[in-house]
């Protein structure tokens, strides 16, 4: 199902289909490596609800909800609470 | 063979010196492999025309080749968006340095090679500095650096410029580049086979304009493509232009992306094919050291609150240890005015050279490096802080606040450098590429409290509440970052409405700073302050205590001395805020030309009447400080004290501010500024000061 990279939860991983922005801010995010077909996940949403931090090509890139907006993305598996605890999982067993 | 670049210009003519570009992405280290590769031997200076910091250094490669290192800004491509970007650009293609220091952050490989493919374009000898190989280690990643050097035709060294890992290397590899040693020319990124035919059709209509540009064939050519917009300026033949769009509408047709998408893939297409290539991945760690620390700090939860401690701390403690350091400096200074007094009456020297010496020079100088503590220890936690990577978290966790004032989130860093001072804060604006997000980000910028009114709070405080000093000047900080908010807002909405800019920060993992490279960016800025402010400082103070002294005859310093009479001229206008008093008025008066003026002045005016009151201007018990602070108590109640403060907070910037606001936005703005500020101050003064009476009274 497309969505826009708004709409994603943490934890929930998609990949990218389109890019709707023009000039300054697609070219900021081509040379990020945000292109069609890389996937990104949302990592956390910032304490006041915006701006999102999303994890690609193995760095960090945060950005608002009114520019993920124009993302548009699928999301690679579809039980994003699921997702959450399978990171959270993770975090325990790298400690050990 | 690799000569034929137009970067060895330097070969044939025998040139000794030779200049080398360092350039990669924000964070990849670059200050830190520039310290290891310069030294001590820094020149900072500014771009032509802008404002952004421009620092180069010397590195003699051996006795007879030397090397000037500049260091362009931070970059993550080479488009025509950003002024950084633009800077970098022109520097690299106009100047045609004769060599570049690319440096890769080894962690990070897939994007920061983004910026390396285009620079192998420029067709500039160039030296690849693969840095952070133990951040890359942590991260379980195996680099082979010969695979990546022949896949690349550029020498690559592996270099941890933390621990000076590496440097040796570079330079040995730089020499053989800007040797022409190096016989292989820079691998290009290819664009596919029906792309590379049409970008060679696209070459063979730009030839000419190429050489008349005196830009490299391919580069020029693929940013047309891109649709660079710089660029297509350039090219003044229309039919040209008309025909390479034809080109790209073509291209455009058969892929169905824009061009700029199908390159920016092709680019990444071809990293991730090196990088597959050459990093094997260990063991796979899903979530770093940094991923955990943020999980906590930058949490939904504990987000803002750690973010409040630690500008707190950083002022508490800003403030709290450099108390020790003012007291020791300034009983130094007293000891040292005593002296020089001493040896003046032995001399017999007229009066007005222990005036003009000791109370001005001496005392001037005097007050001017008790800035110096609080100053640099406040820029010592901000380079911290930014050093480790907090400070986009910063921006991260207050952005929605930002937003909110309708400011995007590199505002932030801005305001935050304008608690340091406001002329960086202001300048650091250039980083902005909206114009209004700029203006208002300078109107604001005074709001911030900056470091030269830190030490007026801690006299006056220091002075009138015993106890609480740290608690009030925190409290003042706290309402300027408010006074900023509402104004930034209220601006927003009036005199500069408009859409806010879009937001998209890397946020990078926290790393371990150096002392060293703390302590240098904390003593840039210290000694720039002693430089800026502190020779208008002794000059203000000089001005003060003459004509604190004119006209001959009177009483130094007295109502009736020439300053005395400037004072109690405007002393009334200020009844509403209850600090009528002609020193009060004299202090705000000079307080315009430099904040910290205000200490000099407020010490010229009651240190030196307690003199004249005692009756013996040679008493050694008198101890300036301690008398200073008793006097100050004196005249005001903690009600008035805080009324004044609050005036000092916000009224007109400082001259220094005034010529920066100018210089960024002009003198319409600056004039505006100070008018504005002026007017907001006495109205907050006096309602803090009106309410405070009432409430006083009804208790
Ligand atoms: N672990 C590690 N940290 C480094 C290395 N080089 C730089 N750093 C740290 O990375 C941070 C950013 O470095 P800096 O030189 O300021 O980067 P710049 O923004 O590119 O100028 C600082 O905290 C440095 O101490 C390195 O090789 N290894």
């Amino acid at each position: 199902m497309k969505i826009s990279m708004d709409q994603l939860l943490p934890g929930e991983k998609a990949t990218v289909l389109q890019i709707y922005a023009a000039g300054d801010l697609r070219q900021k995010l081509l040379a990020m490596g945000l292109l069609p077909g890389v996937e990104i996940e949302l990592i956390r949403v910032a304490p006041l609800g915006d701006p999102l931090d999303f994890k690609l090509r193995d760095f960090h890139l945060s950005m608002r909800r009114s520019e993920a907006r124009n993302i548009i993305v699928e999301r690679n598996n579809h039980h994003g609470w699921r997702g959450r605890r399978k990171r959270r999982h993770w975090k325990w067993q790298t400690k050990l | 063979m690799g000569g034929e670049g137009e970067g060895k210009e330097g070969i044939g003519s025998g040139r000794q010196n030779y200049r080398v570009a360092i350039v990669g992405n924000p964070n990849c280290g670059k200050t830190t492999l520039f310290n290891e590769l310069t030294g001590a031997r820094q020149k900072v200076g500014n771009w032509p025309g802008v404002t952004i910091e421009k620092k180069t250094g010397f590195l003699n490669i051996n006795h007879n080749i030397r090397a000037e290192i500049i260091d362009l800004p931070g970059i993550y491509s080479l488009s025509a968006y950003s002024l950084d970007e633009r800077i970098a650009r022109d520097y690299l293609l106009k100047e045609k340095p004769d060599a570049i220091i690319n440096i890769v952050d080894a962690s990070n490989l897939e994007r920061n090679l983004f910026l390396t493919t285009q620079l192998l374009e420029l067709e500039i000898p160039m030296v690849i500095a693969l840095n952070l190989m133990d951040a890359a280690e942590k991260k379980n990643l195996k680099i082979d650096v010969d695979i990546l050097s022949s896949h690349l035709h550029l020498p690559v060294v592996p270099v941890v410029a933390l621990k000076g890992q590496g440097v040796e290397a570079t330079v040995e590899a730089v020499k053989e580049v800007i040797l022409g040693r190096w016989h292989k020319k820079n691998a290009m990124v290819t664009f596919g086979a029906d792309g590379e035919k049409k970008l060679a059709d696209v070459q063979e209509l730009l030839k000419e304009s190429a050489t008349r540009l005196k830009l490299p064939l391919r580069w020029l050519a693929v940013k047309l493509f891109e649709g660079d917009k710089e660029y297509e300026l350039l090219l003044e033949n229309k039919e040209l232009r008309d025909r390479i769009n034809e080109y790209k509408e073509k291209v455009v047709k058969i892929v169905g992306e824009d061009t700029e998408t199908i390159i920016a893939d092709y680019r990444y297409g071809f990293i991730s094919g090196l990088v597959k290539e050459a990093v094997k991945v260990t063991a796979d760690i899903r979530i770093t050291l940094s991923e955990k620390i943020d999980a906590v700090i930058a949490s939904r939860i504990l987000g803002i609150p750690f973010f409040a401690l630690v500008i707190f701390l950083m002022f508490k403690i800003s403030i709290d240890f450099s108390q020790p350091g003012i007291d020791y400096i300034d009983s130094l200074f007293a000891s040292l005015i005593d002296l020089i007094n001493n040896v003046l009456v032995n001399l017999h020297a007229p009066a007005w050279i222990s005036i003009i010496l000791v109370n001005g020079v001496i005392g001037g100088t005097g007050t001017v490096i008790t800035f110096v503590v609080p100053i640099a220890l406040v820029f010592f936690f901000l380079s911290f802080l930014e050093d480790i990577g907090y400070l986009s978290r910063g921006a991260f966790v207050m952005d929605r606040l930002m937003h909110w004032m309708g400011l995007p989130g590199k505002a932030f860093i801005p305001l935050i450098l304008g608690f340091g001072c406001n002329v960086p804060g202001i300048l650091a604006t250039r980083v902005m590429e909206d114009e209004k997000d700029r203006l208002i980000t300078i109107l604001i910028n005074p709001f911030m409290s900056c470091g030269a009114r830190l030490p007026v709070y801690i006299m006056i405080a220091g002075a009138v509440f015993a106890q609480n000093v740290g608690t009030v000047v925190f409290s003042l900080y706290a309402i300027g970052i408010a006074m900023a908010i509402i104004v930034g807002l209220v601006f927003r909405k009036t005199i500069l409405k408009g859409p806010s800019t879009p937001f998209v920060m890397e946020l990078p993992p926290y790393r371990l700073p150096t002392l060293k490279g703390i302590l240098m960016h904390t003593w840039e800025n210290v000694w720039s302050f002693i430089k800026r402010a502190g020779t208008l400082i002794v000059a203000i103070i000089l001005l003060l205590v003459i004509i604190g002294y004119l006209p001959v005859g009177v009483t130094p310093n007295s109502k009736d001395s020439v300053l005395g009479k400037i004072g109690t001229a405007i002393a009334p206008v200020f009844k509403p805020q209850g600090f009528a008093d002609w020193k009060a008025s004299v202090a705000l008066f000079t307080g315009i030309f430099a904040k910290e003026a205000v200490v000099g002045t407020m010490a010229a005016l009651y240190g030196v009447e307690e003199k004249n009151s005692s009756g013996n201007p040679e008493t050694k018990s008198i101890n300036g400080k301690d008398t200073l602070k008793e006097r100050i108590a004196r005249d005001f109640t903690p009600l008035s004290a805080y009324s004044f403060l609050l005036f000092i907070l916000l009224y007109s910037p400082c001259v220094a501010t005034m010529g920066a606001i100018a210089k960024e936005a002009g003198l319409k703005w600056a004039i505006f500024s100070v008018l504005f500020n002026i007017t907001v101050a006495y109205i907050i003064s006096m309602a803090v000061f009106q309410i405070g009476t009432l409430i006083q009274k009804l208790l």
